[in-house]
Formats: C-alpha cells, sequence, structure tokens
C-alpha cells in the first residue's frame, strides 16, 4: 500500500466518524456554558465520584456492619472457649 | 494555554475550533459507547481549563496534552461502562437518530456502523494509534508522545491497524 492509500484511507475513516463533528459551536457553547457555573469541574468529579460504585459498596459496608453487630449483640455474654468446649463435649465431662 | 491560565474563554473557544472535530471523532472511536462522545468531549475540554496553569510546553504540545487526557478519561469511561454493563446496570442502547430517514443518512449510518465494528475489532493500541492519525492529524512523534510509546511502535501500530481495517471493511475503503 502506498501513502497516498493509506492517506485516503485515514481520510475515509475520520469522515465516517463524524459527518457532522466539525461544526463546533453545539460543543464551544456547552463547554462555555458550564464553565460559567461556579465549580464546575469540582461538583462534575464529585458527582461522578457519588453515582458511580460509591453508593453500591457503601450500601455492602453498611450491611456488613450491620450483620456483625447484630451477631455481637445477639450473641450470650459469657461465651467463652471453655463454654463452648463444655457445650461440644456435653454434660457428662 | 497561557491565555487559559489566566481565565481568557475567547481562547477557550478557539480551541474548541481547532481541536473540537478531531476530539470528538477521537472519542467516538474509542469510546464503547460512542455517543457519549460529545459528553466527554466537553469534559476534557474543562479539564483542559482547569489544568491549563500546569501545562509545561516543554514537555508536550498542546495537542498531545489535550488529547493524552481524552484518552485517560475514554479509558476510564469504558472501565465505568463495563462494570456497568457486568452488573446489568447499562444496556448501552444505540442512540436513535430521529432526522429524517433520506438515503444520503442511511448511507452514512451504515458507513458509520461498519466504521465502529471494523474499530472494535482492533485491539486498543492499534485502535488509538490509527485514530490519532486519521481524526486528529498526529505525526508519529506526537502519537508516539500522546500514547507513550516510541515513534517506530506506532508506525507498526499504524501499519497493522490499517491492514486490518482494510480486511474488516473488504475493501471498501481505501
Amino acid at each position: 500500500m502506498t501513502p497516498t492509500d493509506d492517506d485516503a484511507l485515514d481520510s475515509r475513516l475520520a469522515r465516517a466518524l463524524g459527518p457532522d463533528a466539525d461544526d463546533t459551536a453545539p460543543l464551544s457553547r456547552a463547554v462555555l456554558n458550564r464553565l460559567a457555573r461556579p465549580d464546575a469541574t469540582k461538583r462534575t468529579s464529585l458527582a461522578e465520584v457519588l453515582a458511580e460504585p460509591l453508593p453500591a459498596a457503601g450500601l455492602m459496608l453498611g450491611l456488613l456492619f450491620l450483620a456483625g453487630g447484630l451477631g455481637y449483640a445477639l450473641s450470650p455474654p459469657d461465651f467463652d472457649e471453655v463454654t463452648a468446649l463444655m457445650q461440644l463435649l456435653g454434660p457428662g465431662f | 494555554m497561557a491565555a487559559l491560565a489566566i481565565g481568557d474563554r475567547q481562547a477557550m473557544a478557539r480551541l474548541i475550533r481547532r481541536h473540537g472535530p478531531g476530539l470528538r471523532r477521537f472519542l467516538a472511536g474509542t469510546l464503547a459507547s460512542p455517543h457519549e462522545a460529545e459528553d466527554l468531549a466537553q469534559e476534557t475540554f474543562l479539564r483542559v481549563w482547569a489544568a491549563a496553569a500546569r501545562y509545561d510546553p516543554d514537555k508536550a504540545a498542546p495537542a498531545t496534552w489535550i488529547y493524552r487526557i481524552a484518552l485517560r478519561l475514554a479509558i476510564d469511561r469504558n472501565r465505568r461502562t463495563g462494570f456497568r454493563r457486568f452488573l446489568g446496570l447499562d444496556a448501552a442502547p444505540e442512540p436513535k437518530d430521529d432526522r429524517p430517514g433520506t438515503e444520503t443518512d442511511l448511507a452514512a449510518r451504515q458507513e458509520l456502523a461498519l466504521t465502529r465494528r471494523a474499530l472494535a475489532s482492533l485491539p486498543d493500541r492499534q485502535r488509538r494509534a490509527l485514530l490519532l492519525r486519521a481524526v486528529a492529524g498526529m505525526t508519529n512523534a506526537d502519537i508516539a508522545a500522546t500514547l507513550g510509546i516510541s515513534a517506530g511502535a506506532v508506525e507498526q501500530l499504524l501499519v497493522r491497524a490499517r491492514a486490518a481495517l482494510r480486511v474488516k471493511t473488504k475493501g471498501e475503503w481505501g
């Protein structure tokens, strides 16, 4: 393949990917509007973090702590190794 | 970039006019959900605005710097899109086109679909290198700086990517 063929393929690819991408007015308007808002980038980053895996991870951690807390609260207060052994070996011990 | 750093919004408009078209096409070819290209192009320019004061012209050309930011954002977005699809939260529907369906539009849509399928079949590095050349018009050295590889590797990636693309498009392209 010659460089001309390569250039033709590259041009075809660029055209195919965005026939109307050359109109930058909407993009420019959108970016400048977002810049006009106070702290646009900071809020966007925070929103990204909050909207993505954090809620699911937080819920899972919360459930884990809840289960742990419930288990601790419902367990007998003086259940130590000796008590556990006696229960395992039975009353004849 | 110096003008951006002091808050010149006209400079931002000029930057968007210059790099916006290529950036949108690059993102459309890079993202797993191409309809997010416009949104991510906006995000890229906002990041450029926020980080303009840290731009060092000795380290990278403006285009290289901008596309590197866009590439990082695209990789991050693809990762999250993949995760959301894995969880079943994102079915990634193709955007509906409400424009009247003239024959020209239909042909353009078919070509776009063919292009996306062909690009999607390329390995990531080949696809990125080819897009940076085709839509951003970068030299091998600029592509190498953007992707963090050598210029020789870029040439190899381009040769392989073009060969694969010709096969995938079954000679419909040049």
